[in-house]
């Protein structure tokens, strides 16, 4: 444990130290444009509540990718399951009857945790069914699943006064409320905050995480053990889509109430980047997602500030990533465990 | 000058020392066995030479220190080595295979290594085969004779054998053996890591023996015997008593009846076998590797369906293939390949210790997996089967290949198996580590399950089976019963029918022989 944190800490210093060179190379000054990202991110309650709603997706969506990896599925596919969990609670959202406030948003994060299920489950019958592999119908579903919001905006889901390529918005019983006036920070981010020790739970005190870590190191000798390891995966994509979807639907509810067709920022990207920084363990996850959503959420500070493109927090993640995966490979690990 | 001396060279993996302050000697053209138990620090001892793992100490190659820091450059020096654990990729052809170890210019002249493997091939005297064919459809036996070739095929003065013997028919070993000794005579040095006695004697020339990380003793073949060897080797523990047992003959708890497994193109893997196992019984499949035992152990395990003919555990017949229907029917099972199908090496010793579907369902319960339950039951695997390991939170990956056999065995003893199926159970272990596991067999019959053992170690079926049938191009005959015609087994598992006064009979009716 002590060496993986080591790890994780090395590869974001060499990232941050990266994203340095790179402004010094832009002929910026790192130190001002760092002490700008921190101060906008941390330095007032708004940047706070800001890093809590940029975290609160690429923690639930991390999640879901550390647990898929565990099982040794490679699901690229949380952005797709991310968007499909936000349109199915927006339809869901924007078709029910009046409800009230404690049934509405339930029902729609449901809505949203199903949509997101079904996508990986279409992946995760195509893997167990007819051996197709999930790296490549996880990807190949995030562009059908972009494909169709953008079809629904412009059609049967566009907003009813026809004048964007966008949804109505949700009404006031399906949005999850936030919690203080001016500022963006919801109470979905007490579900992420709840789903961590869940998680972990799930990973290392049940007999389903047994079995699903067991699987995804050695499915045959998991097969051996007498486990049910193809439902176990095929459970396992569906949890992990079901995370995902939930991830879109409380983005949807709490922020921007309405679905278009740049609705995510890559959220299920990034969190393929935040599962493998937090060592595909749930509080991991978590502190990478803080790590991240700091990040992103003091970039425009940073762009404002010291004149560095925002972009920069890209390049930040990224070397990140290739960091991890080069002190993975130094140290002679089958990196292809993490990556 | 020796070819390789060793001078203070010391191992540890973390805080566990493998290998203390070892002095060794090895003179160009002779053999040198090193015999230990498991754990000893052979296996240890070889990687360091070959570069595998950091290693503290010197090392002196024709009387120049060197450092031998990765396998390429241990090759670079002349040193080959052929482990117990197959290195080759089962997708590629052994061409391919062959290709990858001597190759390495941008092009690859196929031709000219088939060529070549072919003429070193006979050169040794080693059968090979097709070398077209993927090594992934290779059975065992073919695939070490490839390892073996593919350490020879460029120019080596230091050959290291890991159990080279270890999956080989007697025959097969009478190969390697002439193919080993004029090796040595050309000035090549080997060493040969073993724990069979007679092969020291047969074949080395001196031997090393260590235990717990340390050489306890250096002698000449001519100088020693069996006996001092074995004395030297395991310390001080009682010779194994073989038991007889009275023959039991309780419920059938397996029954085979004209069982077949055809492949794709339609031939037959598995030609009508059909066994009755009873309670209390252990029933032994001997036979030369490739003959079917992989296929009887596939089905037996739920692996795999028969394509033809009924097959029933205590009377229920078993339908379609399905691994956690023939586990819950209390099948308990040790794999032969225990790394890949037996554990989960990045797993701790106590997870490993429930990785089976009945004894984690014992640790589990509504509020989940009890891990002090699990940790609990772990220790005493470790105590009753005398496991070394650091602590029970260790990776399985850090166990030696007996102390985690004798993990996967206990953990299928603690299940109290009505059929325990054994493949090679005791392949690559030291004469302690299989005394425990033979002793852990026979305990099955104690309770009134049943065995069923597959080896392609005749001493061991010979020594544990009630009854015998020898697989032979997926046919399996009868071997009879104790006491055993070794001769007669020998000859079926060439695939010759002893002489006899009526054809040999199948294996419906037990007891007969």
């Amino acid at each position: 444990m002590g060496e993986r944190l080591a790890t994780s800490a090395l590869a974001g210093g060499l990232g941050l130290a990266a994203g340095a060179l790179a402004i010094v190379l832009g002929g910026g000054n790192p130190f001002t444009a760092y002490a700008a990202l921190v101060e906008g991110a941390l330095g007032s309650s708004y940047g706070w509540s800001e890093v809590a709603v940029k975290s609160c997706p690429l923690a639930i969506t991390g999640l879901a990718v550390a647990l898929a990896f565990r099982a040794g599925i490679w699901n690229i596919g949380a952005e797709g399951q991310l968007v499909a969990g936000a349109l199915l609670a927006v339809w869901f959202g924007t078709s029910m009857p009046t409800l009230p406030a404690l049934l509405g948003i339930p029902l729609t994060m449901i809505a949203a945790a199903l949509g997101g299920a079904l996508v990986a489950a279409a992946a995760g019958a195509l893997k167990l069914r007819r051996n197709v592999d999930e790296v490549i119908s996880t990807i190949m579903l995030n562009f059908i699943i972009l494909g169709l919001v953008g079809f629904l905006v412009q059609g049967p889901l566009m907003e009813s006064a026809a004048r964007y390529p966008q949804s109505d918005a949700l009404p006031a019983y399906a949005q999850l409320p936030r919690l203080i006036t001016g500022m963006r920070v919801h109470v979905g981010i007490g579900i992420a905050l709840a789903l961590i020790p869940l998680a972990a739970i799930l990973l290392y005190r049940t007999r389903f995480g047994f079995v699903m870590r067991a699987s995804g190191s050695n499915p045959a000798a998991a097969r051996t053990a007498g486990f049910a390891v193809n439902r176990t995966l095929f459970q396992t994509f569906v949890l992990s889509g079901a995370l995902a979807g939930l991830a879109g639907g409380i983005e949807v509810s709490a922020i921007t109430h309405r679905m278009y067709e740049s609705f995510s920022p890559g959220y299920g990207y990034t969190a393929i980047a935040v599962a493998l920084l937090g060592r595909l363990d749930p509080v991991g996850v978590l502190v990478a997602a803080l790590l991240f959503g700091v990040l992103e959420a003091g970039s425009s500070s940073m762009q404002r500030v010291a004149g560095v493109s925002s972009v920069l927090v890209s390049l930040v993640q990224a070397c990140i990533i290739l960091a991890l995966a080069a002190i993975e490979h130094r140290r002679g690990r089958r990196s292809d465990r993490w990556l | 000058m020796p070819l390789l001396s060793l001078r203070a060279v010391s191992v540890s993996y973390d805080d566990v020392s493998a290998l203390r302050s070892t002095d060794l000697d090895i003179e160009a053209g002779e053999i040198r066995a090193v015999l230990g138990e498991n754990g000893a620090g052979k296996s240890t001892l070889m990687n360091a030479i070959y570069g595998m793992v950091a290693a503290k100490g010197e090392f002196l190659w024709d009387g120049r220190r060197v450092a031998i820091d990765n396998p390429a450059e241990a090759r670079n020096l002349g040193i080959g080595m052929v482990h117990q654990e197959f290195a080759l990729v089962e997708a590629l052809t052994v061409t391919e295979n062959l290709a990858l170890a001597v190759e390495d210019g941008t092009f690859v002249d196929y031709d000219r290594v088939r060529q070549t493997a072919r003429r070193r091939a006979d050169e040794l005297g080693l059968d090979i085969g097709d070398v077209d064919l993927e090594v992934g459809e290779l059975p065992v036996g073919s695939r070490q004779r490839i390892e073996i070739l593919k350490a020879l095929l460029t120019e080596v003065r230091l050959l290291i054998l890991d159990e080279p013997t270890a999956v080989l028919t007697p025959s097969e070993i009478e190969q390697l053996f002439a193919v080993l000794r004029p090796l040595r005579d050309s000035g090549v040095a080997i060493l040969l890591i073993t724990h069979k006695l007679g092969e020291v004697m047969a074949l080395a020339d001196s031997v090393t023996v260590l235990r717990r990380g340390a050489v306890v003793a250096e002698r000449s073949i001519a100088d020693t015997s069996q006996d001092e060897l074995a004395r030297l080797m395991v310390g001080d523990m009682p010779p194994s008593q073989e038991v007889e047992r009275p023959p039991a003959r309780g419920t059938m708890m397996l029954e085979l009846t004209a069982v077949s497994l055809r492949d794709k193109p339609g031939r037959a893997r598995l030609d009508e076998i059909s066994l009755e196992v009873a309670a209390g019984e252990i029933f032994g499949i001997a036979g030369v590797d490739g003959n079917g035992q992989q296929e009887v152990y596939e089905i037996l395990t739920g692996h795999t369906a028969a394509t033809a003919g009924t097959w029933r555990l205590a009377g229920d017949i078993v339908h379609g293939a399905s691994v956690e229907a023939v586990s819950n029917h209390g099948v308990a099972v040790i794999p032969p390949e225990r790394r890949r199908d037996g554990a989960v090496l990045d797993m701790a010793v106590w997870e490993n210790a429930i990785l089976d579907g009945q004894i984690l369902a014992l640790h589990t319960s509504k509020k989940g997996l009890d891990q002090n339950r699990a940790q609990t039951f772990a220790a005493e695997l470790v105590d009753r089967y005398r496991i070394v390991c650091s602590s029970t939170e260790a990776t399985a990956d850090s166990l030696s290949g007996g102390n985690l056999q004798k993990l996967i065995v206990g953990r299928a003893m603690a299940r109290r198996p009505k059929l325990l199926v054994a493949f090679n159970p005791t392949r690559g272990l030291d004469l302690g580590a299989a005394r425990d596991v033979h002793q852990a067999i026979r305990g099955v019959t104690q309770w009134g399950g049943a065995v069923l053992l597959i080896s392609t170690d005749l001493d061991e079926v010979l020594a544990l089976s009630d009854r015998v049938g020898v697989l032979y191009r997926g046919q399996l005959t009868d071997g009879g019963s104790r006491p055993f015609a070794r001769t007669d087994v020998g000859l079926l598992m060439g695939g010759i029918r002893p002489a006899r006064d009526t054809p040999a009979p199948t294996l419906g009716t037990a007891g007969d022989g």
